[in-house]
C-alpha cells in the first residue's frame, strides 16, 4: 500500500515505503495519541461507571446513554446551545454584512478603523468575558450607568436569568462581528465591477442590483463564514465560564455541561456518553452544511 | 432609429488625466461606427460616456437630439456588450437574456418568445438552461450579444467584445457580428484596438489617439487617404514604411534620399508640392507598393532601387521581406508573392510604385499628409 500510492513510482521497492513512513510517523503518532485514542477511550468510558476519584469501574451497558436521554439538563443544554449559536451567527452575520456595505468604499482612515474593529477578535474570549463583567456589574458597571442615564431601569445582566444568555451573546457578537465584517468586505470586493455596470445598462434598480447581483454572488463566502462561526460557537465555553460560571441553567451550553459533569461532578462515564451524543449531532450538522456549500460552489460558476 | 451626437465631449478624471479632449462626432442612424486606437487613446472612455457609466466632464451627448448627459444609464435605451462578457454567473443563459426584459415588467410569455427567437438566431437554443461557466468563450460572447439584442435597444455599444477570443473564433464572430448588424440595422458604436476588426466591421471608422480624433472616414478612405502620419502608421499591417528625404523638381517631383538614390513621385495630388520644393519631407510607402524587380515589371511612375535582404517572413501565399540600404535607419518592409525568391544577404532590385504612396510633412504623429485632394477634411 505504501509504494502503490506514489504516482509514477512503479517498480520501487519496499524500502522507499519505510522512508516515507519515517517522515509521516511523528505527525501520525501525535494524531493517534491526542485524537484517535481519546476518541475511542471516550467511547469505551461511556459504557462504564467511571468516576473521578473513585477506584475501578464496571461495565454498565447503555445506562449512561439512557440517563443522557432521560435527564432534562442534557436536552436543555442542547437547546441553550442551539439558541445561542443561531442568535450569535445571525446577529454577527447581519451586523457584519451591513457594516461591510457601509465600509465598502475608499475613505481616509479605513485601515485604522478596520484594525480597531478587529481588536476584540484578537483577545482571548476568557479575557473578554472578564472584561465584560466589569461593564455588566449591576451597581458600578459602565453599561448600567449609561442605561440609567436614559431614565430606564437597567437589567441585572449577570444575575437575572432572563438576561444572562443575552449578556453572553452580546460579548460573543462584540467579539465576532468584525470577523463577519472582514469576510463580507472580501465577498463584496470579489464581485466584478462590470457585472454592476451590465446590470445598470440592463435597467436594474439599486435594490434589484443588491438582491440579484450582490447577495447571490456574496452568498458562498458568507455561507462559509457562517459555517466557520457555527462550528466555533457550538464550542462556547469561555465567555459562559467568565460571566455566569459553568453550572447556571440559563447559560449552560453543551461544553459548560460537559465541564460540569466530567470535572466538577466527576461523572466520567455519563459525561463521555453525552460527548458521544454531541459528536454525532455535530457530524450530522457539519455534513449538511458542507453539502450545502458544495452545492453553492457548483452552482456558482465564477468563470464568466 | 437613433443618431448619436457627440458634441465637444471632454473627460477629465479625478486625478487630472485628460482622457478625452473635446471631440465632436456625429454618428448617423443605423450606422456601425468603429472607434479604434491604441490603448489609452480615450475610445473606451468615450463609449462609457455614451453608456452613462462614466460622468461627462464637458460637452454634450445627444441621442436623437435629446441631451443625455444627466440621464441614468438605465433610461438611455442602450445595450452594451463588454470585453469580459459580464454575464451574471449565477443565472442560466435564459435568465441572463431575460433579465433586462423582466426588469421592464414584460410578461412571462412574451419574454419566453423573445428569448427563444434571439437564441435561435444565435444558435444558443440548446444552451438556454446552462450556466455561463458551462459554455466556451465564443458561446459566452454569443450570450452577451443575445442579451443585448433581445432588448431591441436604440443603440448597441461594444467594448472590445472579441479581444478575449482566440484568432479563429474572432474571425468567426466578426463574420457573425457583421451579418447580425446587416439584419438588425441598429446604430452601433464599436470600440476596438484591432485594425482588422475596424476595417471589416465599420461603416465608418474613427481613429483616435491621445484623447483626440485623428480621422473619421469609411474604411477604404482611411486606408487610401490617411489624414496624418498617425493614421497612416496605425492602419495597415505591416506598418507603412516612412523614408526621410528631400523633395526636388517642380513639374516632375523627385524624392531625394540620402546618398545618390532618387524616387520619382507619381501620386495624383501634388498641389502642396510647390511650397515644399527643396525642403525635407517624409515619404510613406505601404509594403504592398514595393515589389521584387526580378519578377515584376516596373510600374508606371515608379522607380527602382537596389536593396539588401535582411530577413524573410513567409506567410504562405505571400511573404514579408525586410530590406536595408545604407542611409536608411529603419528596415523597409516589402509584401510580395511568396514565390518571388530572395535570399538573406542578397541585394535585389526593388520596384517602388509611388502612384498610391503618400508624402508627409516632417514631424511626428500629427504631420499632415501632403498628397490629399483639395478640400479633403479630417472628418467625413
Amino acid at each position: 500500500m505504501t509504494t502503490a500510492a506514489a504516482p509514477g513510482g512503479g517498480g520501487r521497492s519496499g524500502s522507499g515505503g519505510w522512508g516515507a513512513a519515517a517522515v509521516v510517523a511523528p505527525a501520525l503518532i501525535l494524531l493517534i495519541a491526542f485524537n484517535v485514542f481519546p476518541l475511542f477511550y471516550n467511547l469505551i468510558l461511556s459504557f462504564t461507571s467511571a468516576e473521578l476519584g473513585v477506584e475501578g469501574w464496571t461495565w454498565v451497558g447503555t445506562r449512561n446513554y439512557q440517563r443522557v436521554f432521560e435527564r432534562p439538563e442534557y436536552s436543555a443544554a442542547l437547546r441553550t446551545t442551539a439558541l445561542f449559536v443561531f442568535l450569535a451567527v445571525v446577529c454577527e452575520l447581519a451586523l457584519g454584512f451591513v457594516l461591510a456595505l457601509a465600509l465598502h468604499r475608499r475613505f481616509a482612515g479605513k485601515t485604522a478603523l478596520l484594525t480597531a474593529l478587529l481588536i476584540p477578535m484578537m483577545l482571548p474570549p476568557a479575557v473578554m468575558g472578564l472584561y465584560a463583567n466589569l461593564l455588566y456589574d449591576g451597581d458600578y458597571g459602565l453599561l448600567n450607568q449609561i442605561i440609567s442615564g436614559f431614565g430606564v431601569a437597567p437589567p441585572q445582566w449577570r444575575t437575572d436569568p432572563a438576561w444572562k444568555l443575552t449578556a453572553v451573546l452580546i460579548v460573543d457578537v462584540w467579539m465576532w462581528t468584525p470577523f463577519m465584517l472582514l469576510i463580507s468586505l472580501a465577498a463584496l470586493g470579489s464581485v466584478p465591477r462590470h457585472l454592476y455596470e451590465a446590470a445598470e445598462v440592463d435597467r436594474a434598480s439599486a435594490w434589484m442590483v443588491f438582491r440579484r447581483i450582490t447577495i447571490p454572488l456574496c452568498a458562498p463566502l458568507l455561507a462559509l463564514a457562517a459555517l466557520l462561526r457555527t462550528t466555533d460557537a457550538l464550542k462556547q465555553f469561555d465567555i459562559v465560564m467568565a460571566i455566569t460560571g459553568p453550572n447556571d441553567q440559563a447559560t449552560q451550553t453543551v461544553s459548560a455541561l460537559l465541564y460540569q459533569g466530567l470535572f466538577a461532578d466527576g461523572k466520567v462515564g455519563r459525561g463521555s456518553a453525552y460527548a458521544c451524543v454531541v459528536l454525532v449531532l455535530v457530524i450530522a450538522l457539519a455534513t449538511v452544511c458542507t453539502r450545502y456549500l458544495d452545492w453553492l460552489a457548483r452552482r456558482q460558476g465564477r468563470g464568466a | 432609429m437613433a443618431s448619436i451626437d457627440i458634441d465637444h465631449l471632454v473627460k477629465v478624471y479625478d486625478n487630472g488625466f485628460k482622457a478625452v479632449k473635446s471631440i465632436s462626432l456625429p454618428i448617423r442612424d443605423k450606422e456601425f461606427m468603429v472607434l479604434v486606437g491604441p490603448s489609452g487613446c480615450g475610445k473606451t472612455t468615450t463609449l462609457r460616456m455614451i453608456a452613462g457609466l462614466e460622468d461627462i466632464t464637458g460637452g454634450e451627448i445627444r441621442i436623437d437630439t435629446r441631451r443625455i448627459n444627466e440621464v441614468e444609464p438605465k433610461d438611455r435605451d442602450i445595450a452594451m456588450v463588454f470585453q469580459n462578457y459580464a454575464l451574471y454567473p449565477h443565472m442560466t443563459v435564459f435568465e441572463n437574456m431575460a433579465y433586462a426584459l423582466k426588469l421592464r415588467g414584460m410578461k412571462r410569455a412574451e419574454i419566453q418568445t423573445k428569448v427563444d427567437e434571439t437564441a435561435k438566431m444565435l444558435g444558443l437554443t440548446d444552451h438556454l438552461p446552462k450556466l455561463p461557466k458551462q459554455l466556451s468563450g465564443g458561446q459566452r460572447q454569443r450570450v452577451a450579444l443575445g442579451r443585448a439584442i433581445v432588448r431591441k435597444p436604440k443603440v448597441f455599444l461594444f467594448d472590445e467584445p472579441l479581444s478575449n477570443l482566440d484568432a479563429k473564433l474572432r474571425g468567426e464572430m466578426r463574420y457573425e457580428l457583421k451579418t447580425l448588424q446587416q439584419k438588425l440595422a441598429t446604430t452601433a458604436v464599436y470600440v476596438t484596438h484591432d485594425q482588422i476588426e475596424a476595417m471589416t466591421l465599420g461603416d465608418r471608422i474613427t481613429v483616435m489617439s491621445a484623447g483626440e480624433i485623428q480621422q473619421v472616414a469609411a474604411p477604404t478612405v482611411i486606408y487610401d487617404s490617411p489624414y496624418n502620419r498617425f493614421v497612416a502608421s496605425f492602419i495597415g499591417t505591416p506598418v507603412m514604411n516612412f523614408l526621410d528625404g528631400t523633395l526636388t523638381g517642380a513639374d516632375q517631383p523627385v524624392f531625394k534620399l540620402p546618398g545618390d538614390a532618387a524616387i520619382a513621385l507619381a501620386m495624383p495630388e501634388r498641389h502642396e508640392f510647390p511650397s515644399f520644393a527643396g525642403k525635407p519631407i517624409v515619404l510613406g510607402i505601404r509594403p504592398e507598393q514595393l515589389s521584387h524587380g526580378g519578377y515584376t515589371a516596373l510600374p508606371k511612375g515608379g522607380s527602382t532601387i537596389p536593396m539588401q535582404v535582411t530577413l524573410l517572413e513567409i506567410m504562405g501565399d505571400h511573404q514579408y521581406v525586410y530590406l536595408k540600404r545604407p542611409g536608411f535607419e529603419t528596415p523597409i518592409v516589402m509584401k510580395c508573392n511568396a514565390h518571388h525568391r530572395a535570399a538573406v544577404g542578397e541585394t535585389i532590385p526593388i520596384h517602388i510604385d509611388t502612384t498610391m504612396s503618400h508624402a508627409f510633412e516632417p514631424g511626428g504623429d500629427q504631420a499632415r499628409n501632403l498628397t490629399l485632394p483639395k478640400g479633403f477634411t479630417r472628418q467625413a
